[in-house]
């Protein structure tokens, strides 16, 4: 159940061309795409406020370590940058940048400034995972996008996905509901991070990023919610078909009651 | 001889059984109610999937403002459900309910499972909760049970437009609502993504079985439907 991805990544400081392809939902005709940005950089690194740019039109304004932003953009090829706060294409050179990433319409996407397992700014695209879920069922999907070693992942204390390095994420599903979750480096059960409650609301991938640096004492966990695809349970109701059915409680009854008994006889007699 | 003599006693006996049995299942023959009121209120304007044309940015030069749509969020902040108390119990004076009321989820097969105990009402625990902002609060009972007679729904199909439903929940406060719409669906047809909505106005749905009595399957062929909304 189980799965993980090696993700594509951007580079640092440098554009870099990068064709990434954007898993689609194949029933989603729409136009548009869901691109979340993550503000994944520690305060103190030289990122504490940016702007970020999709060619020559600002995405977002002012962006905070921390903070998340939900972006609905028409589906298309962008040149995504991190520039400091009031610079900007005209006026200043990126921090981080990713040329040509694909959105294709209806795609469900986040793009993470953070920093790799060294402690370097960069650029990741993660597709958020929005297929299918049954009735009761939650998805889980965990970030590893701080600049800290391989980490196991503990759920109600053991441990669920292992040996998940920077920038790798890992999926799977459970029956909705509360979990205690917590980080804790490859091969140990001390954790780093947590443990804390994980609330898996049905329908949902609830999706947790450690970030940070551990060389820093920064590391911390964001978390993030996309509604998954769902259908309708069937309500059924009525006519319990559950117990013993009445006629066969009434043979029992009149049975009991001796008016029956020839049936039992003959039974006994036909062997 | 002998035997034949017996076998057609015992043939005569079932029948007598089995006929009262159907006699029994059947307490109230067909469920078959006629639908009142209406649903329409409650569609939600469709809203365009095609937002953010507009603020052609000035050529060459970036935009002021952003020019996309978007959402900004602390994702240092767990992510908390909004906690909103459970319901506890369902009370219809219009026709003698007064129910205690389960959280309820699904079955092995994907279907809501229904409290077996005829007398207890389910609400639908992953969908909204009574007094939710927003879409359809379910709750259902069973009509009846083949063992155990009637069930808390079992006059369901006799609410009128305009009765009044109390909800009353685990905080110890009550919801009132009012009944705007009485339906009746084959079960292949019934509007799931109506009953089990998670957006639109907010409202409750009751659910149980009506129509013609499957003595085969031993269940009902259809779904009776109730919509109310707050008072």
């Amino acid at each position: 159940m189980n799965r993980r991805r090696t993700v594509h990544i951007a580079a640092a400081a440098a554009a870099l061309s990068l064709p990434l392809a954007f898993a689609v939902a194949p029933a989603m005709a729409a136009e548009d795409a869901t691109v979340s940005v993550l503000h994944a950089i520690p305060a103190g690194l030289g990122a504490d406020s940016v702007d970020v740019f999709a060619g020559a039109d600002l995405l977002i304004d002012n962006f905070t370590p921390g903070t998340l932003e939900t972006v609905t953009v028409p589906a298309g090829s962008y040149d995504l940058a991190v520039y400091a706060d009031g610079e900007g294409p005209d006026n200043g050179t990126p921090i981080l940048s990713a040329d040509g990433v694909a959105v294709p319409g209806g795609a469900n996407a986040t793009v993470t400034a953070n920093l790799d397992a060294d402690g370097a700014p960069a650029l990741n695209v993660f597709v958020n995972d929005t297929d299918h879920l049954d009735a009761g069922q939650a998805r889980v999907t965990v970030r590893h996008i701080a600049a800290a070693p391989a980490v196991d992942i503990l759920v109600d204390g053991a441990a669920a996905f292992t040996n998940l390095a920077n920038p790798e994420e890992a999926v799977t599903e459970l029956p909705a509901g509360d979990y205690e979750a917590a980080v804790a480096l490859a091969g140990t059960t001390d954790p780093v991070l947590g443990p804390t409650t994980l609330a898996l609301a049905e329908g949902v991938n609830t999706i947790v990023y450690a970030w940070g640096s551990a060389a820093d004492g920064t590391l911390a966990l964001a978390t993030q919610a996309v509604e998954a695809h769902t259908t309708p349970p069937v309500p059924a109701g009525g006519g319990s078909t559950t117990g013993t059915p009445v006629w066969a409680v009434t043979l029992a009854a009149l049975a009991a009651a001796g008016v029956i008994g020839a049936g039992v006889r003959l039974a006994t007699s036909r062997r | 001889m002998k035997r034949s003599r017996t076998a057609i006693i015992v043939l005569a006996v079932s029948a007598v059984a089995l006929a009262a049995s159907i006699a029994v299942i059947n307490f109230s023959g067909p469920r078959q109610v006629d639908d009142v009121g209406s649903r329409d209120a409650l569609t939600p304007a469709t809203s365009s999937s095609v937002a953010t044309e507009s603020k052609a940015p000035a050529s060459g030069s970036p935009s002021a403002q952003p020019r996309f749509e978007s959402t900004r969020t602390d994702a240092t902040k767990p992510l908390t459900r909004v906690q909103i108390p459970s319901p506890t119990r369902i009370v219809i004076p219009a026709i003698n309910v007064d129910a205690p009321v389960d959280p309820i989820g699904v079955d092995d097969l994907g279907r809501v499972a229904v409290p077996t105990d005829v007398s207890r009402a389910g609400w639908y625990k992953w969908g909204p909760a009574p007094g939710n902002a927003t879409g359809s609060a379910m709750i259902t009972a069973h009509v009846d049970g083949v063992d155990q007679g009637p069930g808390a729904f079992f006059n369901l199909g006799e609410l009128n437009v305009g009765d009044l439903v109390r909800v009353e929940r685990a905080d110890s406060s009550s919801l009132t609502y009012r009944v705007i719409a009485r339906e009746s669906f084959n079960k292949k047809a019934v509007p799931l993504e109506d009953v089990f909505a998670r957006s639109g106005p907010p409202r409750l749905t009751l659910v149980t079985c009506g129509g013609p009595f499957d003595p085969q399957t031993l269940v009902y062929t259809d779904n009776i439907i109730v919509t109310a909304v707050p008072e």
